[in-house]
């Protein structure tokens, strides 16, 4: 019984042609000659795999035929398209995840400041008591200017020119004139 | 006709009122009790107020919102008082008489006269009173025969005449009779 039999067929396959490919570390690949030297079967399958790979590369280059490529072209720019989207919409969504949180506090306290300064409003309503009572106030103050304007118009008109003003212009007249 | 002029007197007497009273407001230096008003024309004034304490405050908060010049001068004054009355049932030297005596009482005890106009048909005064250079009251007493109307005013605080005068202007007084 050989070696390779023991091994998983799929973590074969792979190691051999991960090994034909020259894709193993170093290490790996030492420890892969290693198990060649002891198995002859896995010798020969790497052989056989070397053969495959060299027989491929001396094929001659097959054109696609077009309905493929147009239809591998169409795939591919569906894929890019699709791709930039995603990409499109993670961007946008990257750039605003940080901002979401201020955003959304914000808006609540927005919304707070809103309703208290609506609710203030309806709550400044004047209680009819208290309207009633500023009219009077109002009415008094008002009452109180008038007549101390009257007052000092009917002083001016009635003493302060004809008792005072003319007077001392009489006196100045006649002060003048002598 | 001893006793009837006993009777007048009395009457007379009992009408006029104590300058400063006992307790709260009225132990105000500014105030001015016009109480005796009500008896003295036996009928509603056609324009009474008397606003002070917890009404007054929230008057001066009310006017906050549209005159805060007006909510500032409230909040220093601690009493507004108010009687207006028909004059054509109340004979015209009955309420002049009144008036003076009210205007006696005033600057024997310490009120300063602003105004004292009398005319044939309107007679003015105007009293403050001074506590320490500040003016802690107004009086204002008017009886308009030419209207038919006569007017008792108290204001007790710390107030400015001048501020009085210049937010008085914005309100438009109507007629008295109209109110």
């Amino acid at each position: 019984m050989s070696i390779s039999e023991h091994l998983d067929e799929g973590w074969w396959d792979d190691s051999v042609e991960a090994f034909v490919d020259g894709d193993l570390s170093a290490e790996e690949a030492s420890r892969f000659k290693s198990l060649m030297e002891l198995d002859v079967a896995v010798a020969t399958e790497v052989k056989m795999a070397k053969a495959i790979q060299h027989s491929f590369r001396n094929l001659d280059s097959v054109e696609c035929p077009d309905p493929v490529s147009d239809a591998i072209l169409k795939r591919a720019r569906a894929d890019l398209i699709a791709n930039a989207r995603v990409n499109a919409w993670h961007a946008v969504r990257t750039f605003f995840k940080p901002l979401l949180r201020p955003l959304l506090a914000m808006t609540i306290l927005l919304a707070i400041v809103l309703s208290s300064v609506w609710s203030g409003r309806t709550t400044t309503k004047i209680d009819p008591a208290v309207a009633e009572a500023l009219d009077d106030v109002k009415w008094t103050l008002a009452y109180v200017s008038q007549v101390t304007r009257q007052t000092a118009i009917a002083v001016r008109a009635e003493a302060l020119e004809p008792l005072v003003l003319e007077q001392m212009k009489d006196a100045v007249e006649t002060f003048i004139d002598n | 006709m001893k006793s009837t002029l006993f009777i007048l007197l009395f009457m007379v007497g009992s009408w006029i009122p104590p300058v400063v009273a006992q307790s709260g407001i009225e132990s105000d230096p500014g105030f001015v009790n016009f109480s005796d008003l009500d008896d003295l024309f036996g009928e509603d004034p056609i324009i009474e107020a008397n606003i002070h304490g917890a009404i007054l405050r929230l008057v001066a908060e009310a006017a906050e919102l549209e005159d805060p010049e007006l909510a500032d001068l409230l909040r220093r004054v601690r009493r507004v008082y108010v009687r207006v009355f028909d004059l054509d049932r109340l004979d015209l030297d009955t309420v002049r008489s009144y008036k003076d005596d009210v205007s006696r009482l005033l600057v024997e005890d310490g009120w300063d006269t602003v105004i004292t106009v009398r005319k044939r048909d309107e007679d003015v005064n105007m009293y403050v009173k001074l506590v320490d250079e500040e003016i802690a009251g107004m009086v204002v007493m008017s009886i308009n025969s030419y209207d038919d109307e006569t007017a008792f005013l108290n204001i007790v605080g710390d107030i400015d005449p001048e501020q009085i005068g210049r937010i008085g202007r914005k309100f438009g007084v109507s007629r008295v009779s109209d109110f």
